[in-house]
């Protein structure tokens, strides 16, 4: 038995964090969803969670099926927490039934699948205690290998969150060859790979660790899993904690080896010396080229003692510069930020 | 600024031009009488630098043009500002224009017009543009110190133009070129965020942002509404199952109710039946009954009599027995009466008996016989009274005796061998005594009852008779069928289970609750109110699922989704220009805070010019300028001065301003009729002072009395005629 192991597609998603990329990151989904179902499998899970909500344009739930159908197999499709089986949702969309392959989970049960049989059963809500393998463990063992489909989280949250919480031994209690879990976003491989979590095809957000890949997964009495990238686009965090002079530099480089498709958090705190200044516009600059750029200097205050103060006209703007980084050390952002702008302009402002 | 020349034309008194040339960079003195269009020249200057060729209004009129005719009042100066020659020119009212022209290689050229040529001019002379109308004093910036007006020389409020400029000008004592080109930046920068007047000035972001989150909210509701609405169905369709199945309910206790009523009517008839059934049966069977009694009663009148039969019978047989008792008495009582004589004779013949006495003192006494018997003699105590014994007789008794046993044998023989035994011929006398005597009683009472009973049944046996004659007469009237005990048998059972019948039913009857009219009209209220609730509830189905069907297509969730991804992107840009709007008011703050701190100590730097001038005038010591560079006291608070004094304490303040002002670049000062009250010492040396401020002071002297400068030789001086 050789399937392909994906989930949590999202598509529709929001992408707030994205800035003007936020179209270009939907986007990006449906492009990954092809490259999925490009590659060599008996057939396709898909754990919950195909879209971000049920409230998705139906284009977009007939372009998923579309793409869907074109995998060279049968495909079978659990409805998730955020797409979950109730009137009204993408479920009932009539091209559900247009295409030959797709199998939406609509019912709990045993499957026949090429090689085996699926237990799976569809998530009626988007939020619950309960465990959505415990059913597994009461339903009769069918001969032959046997695989469930899953979605929730597997410890590591409080159980007394709405999460669909599942026992990290539900494969084993529920005597599983295979365990194919959808929630998380990042790829997470238990127990030899009895039981995984694909992640999403293509990176969500900020943050996530091992995402944007599908897992090939190969059963005859042992297991072998393959990890395969399926996602583009970059989801790039960059924070510095600046000291010295001259620490942008490697934060410069590290930006300029980033491709073209990327989205980029840049964090900076510490302290910005005068001879840093222009590096840091720099950055702005190398920035501009990715799908979404955005520099946080919120946690960043001019070097005190450095020769920019020393070197402020004496007067009413050396005296105002005394009093803002007074203000700054103390925590006030708006001090900070004003000093950094006097820096600015007296590096801009000629006499 | 230094002006050179000053053109009008069509301007209040001036409506004819009026070209004045040749304005020298020292003391200028402009002198007529009064009326003659001094103070109107300096209205002109003021016109021409500060106001705006747009302003109109009837106030306008008035004050620009020539009483009584509707010209266009025109102003045209050349001055010299920043060691640059400049020319304006502006027309007011009617086609209003404004030009600005720089001196460029000898000629002049414009280098603005109309607002633009206003707004450059204003900013030269740190001027604000007014609220609306001509310039107010408080509007005029550097002019409103340089420019003193007519009448007393005052220190008015300085505006917070000029305090800026003055203090600006103070604070190039300490800060750089750099210092202020970088407070200018600042200040630059800052008016793309904030008005002249300090208003934040929203980013377009921001403007968007709350149409954007209204939007928002708008949309995040339609979602929610539409998102909700999956549920909603699924309880709907849950409900409806309950309000079906409530409906089946209703129905089935309506049916159940309809046929109680049925089964009960049915009941109230079966019972009416059951009463009637037992009703006649139970005529029927007393009928018989009576009947059935009847002949009871004959059978046992029967019996009765047959009984009564038999105790007259016996009655009469008793009567016979008693008889045989009769005779059988008489047989005892003769019996007994050969016994008495039997007792007679042998009480005779114990008298005739040998006896023994037995004398016992104090005793009587006794015979005793010789068969031993003893017993008292009779009579005998008589023969023993008192205390004297004597037995005389004896042998009398004993002869008599004798004598009356022969007697007594002769009728009894046997006794002379078998002598009678006394005492068991009383036994016997006394035991067929009693014999007789309870035989007689009995008799005699037997006899009694018998006759009694014998007429009691006589009595009973003709009673019976009768009544069974009664009974016989009575049943031989009716006519009795010939299985009427079975009839009566088979009457009581019917009238028993009829009126069992009917009990149970009434039994079933008060088991069901009483009328079950209302309780169907119930039923069926609530089976209507059932399948009501149901068909809305369908209703409402299949609303929701239209809903859901029609959302489906209005992709509501994209819709939030592209208005949360524009708020993030405006909110973001909104903030990072609040941030920066923040940071330079702050920077601003902080140099304004400076400055202000650098501020407040330039009264008493100021103070010193000022108590100079004051004391070449005057001789008087030092004067106090208070924050709002007023002077505030001498030797006396200032409110306590002399007219004169309070002019040249005012003159003396304006000019050391005007002296600070002047540390860049010459201005332009003019005093008009500003020493009305100085007398003519102080007057004098206030012309000398004036002359030795021409050194940083292009002065014009507004005047009306020419000769009191006739002292300034050096004066460039202009005369205006009477105007009428």
């Amino acid at each position: 038995m050789r399937f392909l192991h994906t989930a949590d597609w999202q598509i529709g998603m929001k992408a707030a964090s994205a800035g003007r990329a936020a179209p270009r990151v939907r986007e990006a989904r449906f492009a990954a969803a092809e490259r999925v179902v490009a590659l060599e499998a008996d057939f396709l899970l898909v754990a919950g969670d195909t879209f971000e909500d049920n409230g998705v344009d139906r284009a977009m739930v007939e372009r998923t099926a579309a793409i869907l159908a074109r995998f060279r197999g049968p495909v079978f499709l659990l409805p998730g927490n955020h797409d979950s089986l109730v009137p009204g949702s993408v479920w009932d969309h009539p091209s559900w039934w247009q295409y030959a392959n797709l199998n939406v989970v609509r019912a709990a049960g045993a499957i026949p699948v090429p090689g085996g049989t699926l237990l799976a059963a569809p998530l009626t809500g988007t939020h619950s205690r309960n465990d959505p393998t415990l059913w597994l463990e009461s339903v009769p063992r069918p001969p032959g290998i046997v695989i469930a489909m899953s979605h929730g989280t597997v410890e590591g949250i409080d159980p007394e969150t709405e999460h669909y919480p599942i026992s990290r031994s539900a494969w084993r209690r529920a005597g599983l060859d295979y365990l194919a879990l959808g929630h998380w976003h990042s790829t997470a491989i238990y127990d030899g790979g009895r039981m995984a979590y694909s992640g999403t095809h293509e990176t969500t957000r900020f943050g996530e660790r091992a995402s944007g890949n599908v897992l090939r997964v190969t059963l005859s009495g042992s297991v072998a899993i393959e990890t395969l990238p399926a996602g583009t686009i970059r989801w790039e965090t960059l924070d510095a904690d600046l000291r010295g002079p001259g620490e942008l530099e490697p934060l410069r480089a590290a930006l300029q080896a980033l491709p073209d498709e990327s989205l980029v958090r840049c964090r900076l705190s510490g302290l910005l010396h005068a001879g840093d200044r222009a590096a840091l516009e720099q950055l702005r600059d190398i920035g501009s080229r990715f799908l979404h750029f955005s520099l946080r200097t919120d946690g960043l205050l001019p070097a005190a003692g450095s020769q920019w103060m020393e070197e402020l006209p004496p007067g009413a703007v050396r005296a105002a510069a005394a009093r803002l980084l007074g203000a700054a050390r103390e925590g006030d952002q708006s001090a900070s930020d004003a000093l950094l702008e006097l820096m600015a302009f007296a590096a801009r402002v000629e006499p | 600024m230094i002006l050179e020349s000053i053109h009008l034309e069509g301007f209040r008194c001036f409506d004819q031009p009026l070209r004045l040339d040749g304005f020298g960079p020292g003391l200028n003195i402009l002198s007529g009488p009064n009326g003659s269009g001094k103070s109107t020249v300096l209205r002109g200057l003021r016109h021409a630098l500060v106001d705006s060729h747009a302003t109109t209004g009837t106030a306008v009129k008035e004050q620009m043009q020539p009483w009584g005719r509707a010209l266009s009042p025109r102003l045209a100066v050349v001055f010299q500002n920043g060691g640059q020659r400049w020319r304006v020119e502006k027309q007011f009212l009617q086609s209003p224009r404004a030009r600005l022209e720089r001196e460029e290689n000898g000629q002049f050229r414009p280098v603005a017009e109309g607002n633009a040529a206003v707004q450059r001019l204003q900013a030269m002379f740190h001027a604000d543009a007014p609220h609306r109308g001509l310039a107010e004093n408080a509007n005029l910036g550097l002019l409103q110190v340089l420019w003193t007006p007519q009448g007393r020389p005052d220190t008015p409020d300085w505006g917070q133009g000029v305090r800026a400029v003055v203090e600006a000008s103070l604070g190039a004592v300490v800060a750089s070129p750099k210092g202020r080109a970088i407070e200018a930046a600042v200040q630059s920068a800052a008016l793309a965020y904030f008005t002249p007047g300090g208003k934040y000035r929203p980013s377009e972001e921001e403007k968007r942002l709350d149409g954007a989150g209204e939007r928002l909210t708008q949309a995040r509701a339609a979602w929610r509404e539409a998102s909700a609405r999956g549920a909603q169905l699924l309880a709907v369709r849950q409900r409806a199952e309950t309000e079906a199945g409530a409906a089946a309910l209703a129905e089935t206790k309506r049916k159940d109710a309809e046929a109680r009523v049925a089964a009960l009517s049915g009941l109230r008839e079966k019972l009416a039946n059951a009463r009637a059934s037992e009703a006649t049966d139970r005529r029927a069977f007393e009928r018989l009954r009576q009947a059935m009694d009847a002949i009871g009663r004959e059978r046992s009148l029967v019996k009765e009599l047959e009984q009564a039969v038999r105790r007259l019978s016996a009655a009469r047989a008793a009567i016979e027995l008693s008889m045989d008792r009769r005779a059988d008495l008489a047989v005892k009582s003769a019996e007994f009466e050969a016994l008495v004589q039997i007792g007679n004779d042998a009480k005779e013949w114990m008298a005739a008996q040998p006896a023994r006495l037995i004398v016992t003192p104090e005793q009587p006494i006794r015979v005793e016989h010789g068969a031993g018997a003893t017993g008292a003699v009779p009579g005998q105590e008589a023969l023993f009274p008192g205390d004297g014994i004597r037995l005389p007789g004896i042998a009398r008794i004993r002869v008599e005796a004798s004598a009356a046993r022969e007697k007594i044998l002769a009728r009894r023989p046997e006794w002379a061998t078998h002598p009678p035994e006394l005492e068991l011929l009383r036994e016997r006398y006394k035991s067929m005594k009693t014999a007789l005597d309870a035989a007689k009683a009995g008799f005699e009472t037997a006899n009694s009852a018998a006759e009694r009973e014998l007429a009691a049944a006589e009595t009973v046996e003709r009673q019976l008779t009768n009544e069974l004659a009664a009974v016989r007469a009575e049943l031989t009237q009716r006519e009795l069928p010939p299985d009427l005990a079975d009839q009566t048998d088979q009457a009581a059972i019917r009238a028993t289970a009829a009126r069992a019948l009917a009990e149970e039913l009434e039994r079933e009857l008060a088991t069901a609750g009483g009328d079950p009219e209302p309780a169907v009209r119930a039923a069926a209220a609530e089976e209507r109110a059932a399948k009501s609730a149901l068909e809305r509830t369908l209703q409402e189905e299949a609303r929701l699922e239209g809903q859901i069907e029609l959302t489906a297509t209005q992709n509501l969730y994209g819709r939030v989704t592209e208005l949360e991804e524009e708020e993030a992107v405006l909110n973001a840009a909104a903030v990072r220009y609040r941030r920066r709007a923040n940071a330079l008011q702050t920077l601003r703050q902080a140099i304004a805070a400076a400055s202000a701190e650098l501020a407040a100590a330039l009264p008493e730097r100021l103070s010193g010019p000022v108590s100079e001038i004051w004391g070449r005038l005057t001789g008087g010591g030092p004067v106090a300028l208070n924050a709002q560079w007023k002077p505030a006291a001498v030797h006396v608070p200032v409110d306590h001065l002399s007219g004169g004094e309070a002019e040249q304490v005012a003159f003396a303040t304006r000019l050391a301003l005007a002296r600070h002002l002047a540390r860049e670049e010459r201005q332009l000062a003019v005093f008009d009729d500003a020493f009305l009250a100085t007398d003519a010492a102080r007057a004098a040396i206030i012309l000398e002072i004036l002359q030795e401020a021409t050194a940083e002071l292009q002065i014009l002297i507004l005047t009306c009395h020419p000769e009191r400068y006739d002292r300034l030789p050096a004066a460039v001086r202009m005369e205006l005629g009477p105007r009428y």
